[in-house]
């Protein structure tokens, strides 16, 4: 069964993540190894044609499936849907350690075990690793459609073991 | 004993209060602006008064029940007035019922904490030490450090758990150096002139100012040979007596009476 996958984003205006990531979400579309759906939280121009299902972030609340967040914003919201089985966070930038910042909330964030981190590259892994003591599960870059679907693979793998 | 205490911010009065109501004391805040003086001395009927500014009102209740009263100063944290005219000194007083040995918090195990303002030795601590793979450290500071390794402003009780959670924290005021003690963790200090500020017998605190040398010291006290470490916070601990406020105030009660 291909698995349903759900990316919760700020906004698909145009920024180098929302071109990757839909990028990313075609191929796996196309190639039929994923149902993709994406989720914003703000209604922007698409930066590019849009060829999935996209929807409002409130619409995420119950969908079934794996849902990634892509920011701490969708994170925070991620936690609290009953409605993912699996989900992730695809840590795409570092501006949660822009300065000043009080310590407390990327930490409890991060710290959830419910959420498997994707990092974008060893460095990010290093410094999620180093500042909050959590196991970084993946890292792969600009959204690469192949090492998502194998670290989604796992985790239902390691869903299905529990 | 019933201590009414001016409600003022600030660390020493509230470790006063928690040092009273271990001892058996009942310590009523007072908030000035809400209850005027006369109302809460014939409400509360309080033994002892803990003031920072005095008024008016407050001197003639104090003058009509004839109370002992304890005068702090927010410049002077450690100096206090008893009866308007007998100065108490204390040394550095740490609140050993926050400030004390506990669990270690996961979030904030490391191999080292720094709860200071920027400084080269840290700095260069954050740069070298990613490159050995093999380094954690965290930093809780109420200014900004230009480093990835900097996780923001914390409260004090943020502060204390990574004192409890680091193997050594460097530190550069005294005040920092007996809490890390009193949580159970070596403090290094980045400043001399805290390193060479005594404590009760002459303990000099372990002072860096050099990154490699300050690994190597984490190295040789903590990694390849952890009973010197051991034997090192031993006494560090050994110097602390005499520097919780439960010890200052019954110095100060034994003084009032």
């Amino acid at each position: 069964m291909i698995p349903r996958v759900n990316f919760l984003v700020d906004n698909i205006g145009a920024s180098h993540m929302a071109f990757y990531m839909i990028d990313e979400a075609h191929k796996m579309s196309e190639q039929g190894k994923a149902t993709v759906s994406v989720f914003y939280d703000q209604l922007h121009r698409p930066c590019r044609r849009v060829m999935l299902p996209t929807m409002m972030m409130i619409e995420a609340w119950a969908q079934p499936g794996v849902s990634i967040a892509t920011s701490m914003s969708t994170a925070a919201r991620l936690l609290s849907f009953p409605g993912p089985q699996i989900k992730m966070f695809y840590v795409w930038d570092m501006t949660w350690n822009s300065n000043p910042k009080p310590y407390g909330p990327a930490t409890q964030l991060f710290r959830d075990p419910s959420l498997s981190i994707i990092a974008r590259c060893a460095d990010h892994a290093r410094v999620l690793e180093n500042n909050f003591n959590v196991e970084v599960r993946y890292v792969l870059e600009n959204f690469d459609h192949e090492l998502l679907l194998e670290a989604i693979s796992h985790e239902q793998d390691r869903k299905a073991a529990k | 004993m019933k201590i009414l205490a001016q409600a003022v911010p600030g660390n020493t009065i509230a470790g006063f209060s928690r040092a009273a109501e271990a001892a058996g004391h009942s310590w009523v805040w007072w908030e000035e602006r809400h209850t005027p003086a006369f109302d809460v001395f014939d409400e509360i009927q309080p033994d002892m008064l803990f003031y920072m500014n005095m008024t008016r009102a407050m001197q003639k209740c104090v003058d009509t029940n004839g109370i002992p009263t304890l005068c702090g100063s927010l410049d002077s944290p450690f100096q206090f007035k008893l009866n308007q005219s007998y100065n108490v000194k204390c040394d550095y007083l740490v609140d050993a019922h926050m400030f004390n040995m506990g669990e270690v918090h996961k979030g904030l195990a490391c191999d080292i904490g720094i709860t200071c303002d920027t400084n080269p030795v840290g700095l260069k601590l954050c740069q070298e030490a990613p490159c050995q793979k093999v380094w954690n450290i965290k930093i809780l500071n109420d200014t900004a450090w230009p480093t990835t390794q900097y996780l923001g402003v914390g409260t004090l009780s943020d502060k204390r758990d990574l004192y409890r959670s680091a193997s050594l924290v460097v530190v550069d005021t005294l005040m920092d150096v007996i809490r890390v003690i009193a949580c159970g963790s070596i403090p290094v200090s980045v400043n001399q002139e805290v390193s060479t500020t005594l404590l009760n017998h002459g303990m000099l605190i372990p002072y860096y100012d050099d990154a490699y040398t300050l690994m190597d010291f984490h190295n040789n006290v903590v990694t390849r040979n952890p009973s010197e470490g051991a034997s090192l916070l031993a006494n560090l601990r050994g110097h602390l007596a005499g520097h919780a406020y439960d010890d200052a105030l019954t110095l100060i009660l034994e003084n009032a009476q």
